[in-house]
């Protein structure tokens, strides 16, 4: 039952994903993602990382995707730009010939991956409150991993610093500019 | 749910191939971004799938982490 859904909800994501990718609005895009957050969203459950799950749909499906929304109806940017399909030979053929590359690369990794015999079969019965308890994960991060997790937000805080600093300096050349 | 290891690999690698396709391919910015989340997501369910092959905690919260931090792009 859980192996069927963990299927279902893998052909969901990849059809979302493939969405994103050829959809001609943004606004398509954004719904075709936020279908697949909620997939992955679902395959975290499944695999037992509760936390991360709950994250997941927060974050991702709360946050980003509002976010991406306000911006494509804030800038108008809902129509099918002309743009976007702009008849640019060049561009679409090394972008297709770099992206086939890119994927070719990660499938023969993944075969890899499957080819591998160090890889243990995941057959351990599931902790009930899930592998990535709120406790062993708070221990976990400010413990072992505080020198990372003290790093990451030095760094947060530099793009903040850096997002004002660069919209600043773009109303003050719009300014000039009128 | 006792789905080897291994699909959840070839799933992320799948995903990584699409968003880097979405990358390369689209010319509008705000695509090109949501096939970065993609390409994030991806990056995620791998660090899943490795922590659920350590069972280690170390996986969930570096993927934990990496939600958490992507608030910000």
């Amino acid at each position: 039952m859980a192996n069927a859904l963990f299927y279902l909800m893998a052909a969901g994501a990849v059809a979302a994903a493939l969405g994103v990718v050829l959809a001609k609005s943004p606004i398509q895009c954004v719904l075709s993602l936020l279908a697949s957050f909620f997939c992955l969203a679902t395959i975290y459950l499944l695999a037992g990382f509760q936390f991360l799950a709950a994250a997941q749909i927060l974050v991702y499906a709360g946050a980003i995707m509002v976010l991406f929304l306000f911006v494509i109806m804030l800038l108008n940017l809902g129509n099918p730009s002309s743009k976007d399909g702009a008849e640019d030979g060049l561009f679409r053929r090394k972008g297709a010939f770099l992206s086939v590359i890119v994927a070719a690369a990660t499938m023969a990794a993944g075969a890899m991956a499957v080819t591998a015999d160090g890889l243990a079969p995941a057959t351990q019965p599931m902790p009930e409150h899930g592998i990535d308890t709120i406790n062993g994960l708070a221990g976990e991060m400010f413990g072992r991993y505080l020198l990372p997790f003290e790093a990451i937000s030095i760094l947060l805080l530099a793009t903040a610093v850096a997002v004002v600093v660069l919209a600043k300096r773009d109303r003050k050349d719009a300014g000039k500019g009128s | 749910m006792t789905v080897p290891v291994e699909h959840l690999f070839i799933l992320s690698a799948i995903l990584f191939a699409i968003g880097t396709a979405g990358f390369f391919l689209r010319r509008n910015v705000i695509i090109v971004l949501m096939s970065i989340e993609l390409m994030l997501n991806a990056a995620n369910l791998a660090f899943l799938a490795a922590s659920r092959m350590h069972t280690l905690e170390a996986g969930a919260t570096e993927a934990s982490s990496k939600v958490l931090c992507s608030r910000s792009s």
